[in-house]
């Protein structure tokens, strides 16, 4: 069935702007974007731009990609352990909370766009039942990502490992992976398109190799909150009458905005001198009763 | 009183034929599966193909973000209050409005009106980089459209919605374009309906007069 555009006469109002009618005809567009489930959409870019790839190359981007997932819900719900590296003792429910879907593939593409759960899920975190959020995971995903090539990287051990595997990946039939988090609030720029190429992987490599250093362990301080900033991801702990500055992950933040003056317990990697405490990269939080 | 009858109107964009301005009738008709095809396979791929030159270009910043809209899944969503309905114009789906009823007046206490929750004209027919469009001021028939809904289903013709700064360009010149005060002053912090609720605080409230909803629809009746 055809059917023929319907012609009649020019509207009314058509009078009132002629011969200004570009002046007057703007987008219209109106209502409220909603929320949507977080999305990761993953891009392979095959090597030389070819039009094909293996369907184990294609397997294997997803496989690795839903490792480093499940790391980051991992530490989104225990924090940050730099020495955990067994996926095989992730409880259940976060391996459920994990779990990446895929949406229909677009026609022309390797654009593999997958989804996280919108609703938040309750998950046993340390004793409390707590709810999470897929752009929770996204935002950690992203953050381990952008950082994982960087002096001092937040992560634990198979997080990074993880990452470093997709280096194999790009050694068959692909040039780069690009990762696009969706829809997250305080997302730096740089995190919005994170390319996973051979210089990447060689810089998450070298990163890893420089992590160990005696003067820096994984640790906790318990002391009193005195200031967060939001913008750039530091805080300020006292530690009886001592000021020790640090940094925190994203994921964090609604819990340290609500423990701002109060005590509160660090988890995190804390650097020492001469045996005292002089700063922490944060991965976990928690309130301390007093 | 005469029955208030959807059939007496004709809701019009512009098409410029031969050099002159005419008429281009729209067709009104509930969101079916049909149209959910062609927002899938026509509407969706080109917001994605115009989403995807500013990103190949480095332009993402003047992207337009109805670009990131997902209209399939708003036809698709089950939202008790949400009414869909789509405009064609021949074979093309050339814009849709998402209208829920009984929506309180923010000028008129006591009484509610028509909220048009989204409204959008098919990117095909929206100035971009990459095309020339056919059809023009598609925002008046979506809106006077809508306008006639709420007189049909009881709200005196009365709409309100949310609209983000780059649209507010378009609603400030309707006035003009119309040849009369169209809304109310903007209003802030004010709620939309489920499911959006206090997530449209961010933008600003119009609400149109009464009197206007008069007007358009005696400027649309056949």
């Amino acid at each position: 069935m055809s059917k023929t555009p319907r012609l009649g006469s020019a509207p009314t109002w058509a009078r009132n702007i002629a011969g200004r009618e570009a002046d007057f005809d703007v987008d219209c567009t109106a209502g409220i974007q909603p929320d949507f489930a977080p999305r990761l959409p993953v891009r392979v870019i095959p090597v030389s731009h070819q039009n094909s790839l293996s369907a184990a190359t294609v397997r294997d981007v997803i496989d690795r990609t839903q490792r480093i997932v499940t790391y980051a819900a991992y530490e989104v719900v225990n924090g940050i352990r730099p020495d955990f590296a067994d996926l095989r003792s992730v409880d259940e429910p976060i391996v459920r909370y994990a779990t990446l879907q895929i949406e229909p593939f677009e026609e022309g593409s390797f654009v593999i766009p997958t989804v996280l759960k919108e609703s938040p899920t309750r998950i046993l975190s340390r004793g409390t039942e707590r709810e999470f959020t897929g752009s929770q995971i996204v935002q950690r995903f992203a953050e381990a990502m952008c950082t994982a090539g960087e002096q001092g990287a937040n992560a634990s051990i198979g997080l990074v490992q993880s990452i470093e595997s997709l280096g194999a990946i790009l050694r068959r039939e692909v040039e780069r992976i690009e990762y696009f988090p969706i829809g997250l609030p305080n997302m730096a720029d740089h995190c919005q398109k994170i390319t996973v190429d051979s210089a990447y992987i060689n810089r998450v490599t070298e990163t890893r190799k420089q992590r160990q250093d005696p003067e820096v362990i994984a640790d906790h301080l318990i002391g009193t909150l005195t200031a967060v900033d939001l913008s750039t991801g530091k805080l300020k702990l006292s530690v009886n009458g001592q000021t020790i500055n640090g940094t925190f992950s994203l994921f964090m933040t609604d819990l340290l905005v609500e423990s701002l003056r109060k005590s509160i317990r660090l988890e995190g990697v804390v650097e020492y001198h001469n045996q005292v405490p002089r700063y922490i990269r944060a991965f976990f939080a928690e309130p301390v009763e007093r | 009183m005469t029955e208030f009858r959807l059939a007496d109107y004709e809701f019009k964009a512009l098409v410029e034929v031969e050099g002159q301005p005419r008429g281009a009738i729209l067709d009104f008709a509930d969101a079916d599966e049909r149209s959910n095809r062609y927002l899938a396979k026509v509407w969706q791929k080109l917001a994605g193909a115009l989403s995807n030159h500013h990103s190949l270009t480095d332009d993402d910043a003047h992207c337009p973000s109805w670009t990131k809209w997902k209209p399939l899944e708003w036809s698709q969503q089950n939202v008790p209050a949400r009414q869909k309905f789509v405009a064609w114009y021949g074979e093309v789906l050339a814009g849709f409005v998402n209208l829920q009823p009984d929506f309180p007046s923010e000028y008129q206490s006591g009484t509610t009106i028509v909220y048009i929750e989204h409204l959008a004209a098919f990117p095909g027919y929206l100035t971009s980089q990459i095309w020339n469009r056919k059809l023009t001021y598609l925002g008046v028939p979506l809106v006077a459209f809508s306008v006639a809904q709420s007189k049909h289903q009881g709200f005196s013709g009365v709409v309100g919605l949310h609209v983000d700064s780059a649209a507010m360009i378009f609603y400030n010149r309707l006035p003009a374009i119309l040849g009369f005060p169209v809304f109310h002053p903007p209003r802030y912090d004010v709620s939309g309906p489920s499911p959006q609720r206090d997530k449209a605080k961010t933008q600003a409230y119009l609400e149109m007069i009464p009197e206007a909803a008069v007007q358009i629809l005696e400027a649309h009746h056949v």
